[in-house]
């Protein structure tokens, strides 16, 4: 699978492809909204009708309709049938149909709106960030840096997996994914200061502050998040989290399926940048997939994650992130003793990385399918292993990595 | 070749350009001095920087720019001093980096050569047409919308200089810029060295490179060593690394 700008520029010239992006994302946002508050079918079915001519409107081709609606199919049957059981057929089949409904808008609106535009959208809706010394002109250097580093970082990873096999130690995580960050976070250095040299200047970019005058400066400078290093590991930790979503997923002995390594990433950005700029990686990642970009595990992308069953899992990283990086900066890595370290680590990793991500999954999943909560509860304990196998290699990664980097907590 | 009529014509710009001077530049990092007591006047059109790895070359260039600061002295370009102006000197002065994947910031081409661009505040038509300018220079125009990340290394190195050279700066530093790069590649960036009509100062290890600059300044250990003509630099250099 590659991941390039180039691929998500096919948008066909339609009705629907003239019509701004952010009204569009509105539409989409409001209908989600309403159909799930008004659970009935009269308005169900105009969602579904409303859906069938937004496909139409923007000329979607059938055969990649049939392609993405493969996959949300088999989850759309399951709700159906979990929902049969617990709630009734007559309940059931409108979950099912409002869930597709929703599915097929979000995909109308991703097929007939460029990369880029969606991505402006996403932009001005994380505006906030600056609050947190970030200008949007930052993030979108972020977005971008991103994009670049993906494919870098991907195939750096089968090169040192490659090096490590012919080593033996190809059963290792740590092994793999030490070498990975550390040649990751060396050139970040690296390229910071190719990106001053080229004249980057935040103060100047940054119109809109700058033009506030000395009291958003102010503001900045005790933020003093605002460096380019800063953008540059937020880039690359986005790069990682995506990366680790495209390699194939791995087995571990004690786990019997395998496990993609996204949310590793996830706890990694947390357990290693902190809370703010852990938190920061992952809304990048996630900004990037919802505009479009098929770095979800699997090599999903698009709106229709969002409002599928498993959105909650993926708006859940961020918070996630922000709490393993709490913990982590604050607590985790106070000890001397190396093993209680490795114990803490796990522990913020686990509370982060799966008491908060599930914590947006479970209720989500149950809302967006129509299944009861204790359901959706005992659906997300299959993946209770793999996640809690990857706060394990979270915390031998970032205790390693932490004590031959030991400012990178501190930037 | 028209070399020699070029040349001349070349020299008239980088005359113009304010020659750099270090002035006792000792740089000292986490307790290890990297540079001690250099001082220079670099004026001459095409300057090479020679020495084995971990001599201090690549400090002495970043300080050119105001990438890093001297612990002691000064770095002074015209009227400015890096620890003080390092943002205007660094329009004047541009870098290309060793590896050329680390330089690279932008998804696509021609988005990368115009970031620089935009961070001098150019916006509109212009950044457009002074990207197409520079590709069609370096005969790259093919690569306009190709992605980064597919270039080979030779692409690579050639787009950084590009990146580079569409701020246009009055001189360019260069830091080993062949190194990485097959003949035929180091041979196509040598000769674009060899046309650029800025002042380029050039760290290298590429003996042949060397001795097409008209200067050459021999490093080791953190000082100046040998300061003269090239092929007496280049005969230094093989010695002190015990090749003679």
């Amino acid at each position: 699978m590659s991941v390039s700008a180039s691929s998500f520029t096919t948008v066909v010239p339609s009705p629907l492809a003239r019509v701004p992006a952010g009204l569009k994302f509105a539409v989409l946002f409001a209908v989600g909204i309403a159909i799930y508050v008004v659970s009935s079918w009269p308005l169900v079915l105009a969602a579904l009708v409303l859906a069938i001519a937004a496909l139409a409107a923007a000329k979607v081709r059938p055969d990649r309709l049939l392609r993405a609606l493969s996959g949300l199919l088999i989850i759309i049957a399951l709700v159906v049938v979990i929902g049969a059981f617990t709630r009734g057929y007559d309940a059931a089949a409108m979950y099912g149909v409002r869930l597709l409904a929703l599915c097929l808008f979000a995909f109308a609106v991703t097929m007939s709106t460029r990369f880029h535009q969606m991505l402006a959208v996403f932009e001005k809706l994380f505006a906030p960030v600056r609050w947190l010394g970030y200008s949007s002109a930052q993030m979108s250097l972020g977005l971008s840096m991103t994009v670049r580093f993906i494919p870098e970082i991907r195939n750096t990873y089968f090169e040192v997996r490659e090096a490590q096999h012919a080593r033996g130690l190809q059963g290792s995580p740590r092994a793999v994914l030490v070498p990975l960050i550390a040649r990751t976070l060396q050139s970040a250095q690296e390229v910071a200061l190719a990106i001053d040299a080229r004249c980057y200047d935040s103060e100047t970019i940054r119109g809109g502050l700058a033009r506030r005058g000395s009291v958003a400066r102010a503001r900045e400078a005790r933020a003093g998040s605002g460096s380019t290093t800063d953008t540059v590991h937020v880039a690359v930790m986005a790069a990682l989290i995506a990366a680790l979503g495209l390699v194939p997923p791995i087995t571990l002995g004690v786990v019997p399926v395998p496990i993609t390594l996204q949310t590793l990433g996830v706890m990694l950005a947390g357990a290693l940048l902190g809370p703010w700029r852990g938190m920061l990686a992952c809304l990048v990642v996630v900004v990037l997939g919802f505009a479009g970009l098929p770095i979800f595990a699997g090599g999903a992308g698009g709106l229709g994650v969002l409002v599928g069953p498993s959105g909650g899992y993926v708006v859940g990283w961020a918070p996630g992130a922000l709490v393993i990086g709490l913990l982590v900066k604050y607590l985790a890595l106070r000890p001397r003793a190396l093993w209680l370290r490795y114990v803490l680590v796990t522990i913020s990793a686990l509370i982060g990385g799966v008491g908060v991500i599930y914590a947006f999954g479970i209720p989500w999943t149950s809302v967006a399918g129509g299944i009861s909560l204790r359901a959706s509860f005992i659906g997300a304990g299959a993946f209770i292993p793999g996640d809690s196998a990857k706060a394990v290699i979270t915390a031998l990664v970032a205790v390693t990595i932490h004590r031959r980097y030991r400012s990178l907590l501190h930037s | 070749m028209t070399a020699t009529a070029t040349s001349e014509s070349e020299t008239s710009a980088a005359e113009l350009a304010p020659p750099l001077v270090l002035e006792d530049v000792t740089v000292e990092r986490e307790g290890k001095l990297v540079l001690s007591d250099v001082s220079l006047e670099l004026s001459e059109h095409r300057i090479a920087i020679l020495g084995p790895n971990g001599s201090g070359k690549s400090t002495l260039l970043r300080l050119l720019n105001g990438l890093i600061s001297p612990s002691s002295g000064d770095v002074r370009v015209g009227e400015l001093t890096t620890a003080r102006h390092a943002r205007q000197i660094r329009r004047e002065i541009g870098f290309v980096f060793q590896n050329p994947d680390n330089q690279i910031v932008m998804p696509v081409v021609c988005e990368d050569i115009a970031f620089g661009l935009r961070n001098l505040g150019i916006r509109g038509h212009e950044v457009d047409t002074r990207v197409q300018a520079v590709l069609t220079n370096l005969g790259l125009g093919h690569l306009y919308d190709h992605e980064t990340h597919t270039l080979s290394g030779g692409e690579k190195q050639m787009l950084a200089l590009a990146a580079v050279l569409v701020m246009e700066p009055s001189t360019i530093v260069l830091d080993e810029p062949t190194t990485m790069l097959d003949l035929r590649n180091s041979l196509r960036v040598r000769r674009e060295i060899a046309r650029l009509q800025q002042r380029a100062i050039v760290a290298t290890h590429d003996l042949e490179l060397a001795l097409e600059c008209e200067r050459a300044i021999v490093i080791d250990a953190g000082k100046v060593v040998f300061d003269g003509a090239p092929d007496a630099a280049v005969g230094f250099h093989r010695e002190l690394c015990g090749a003679a």
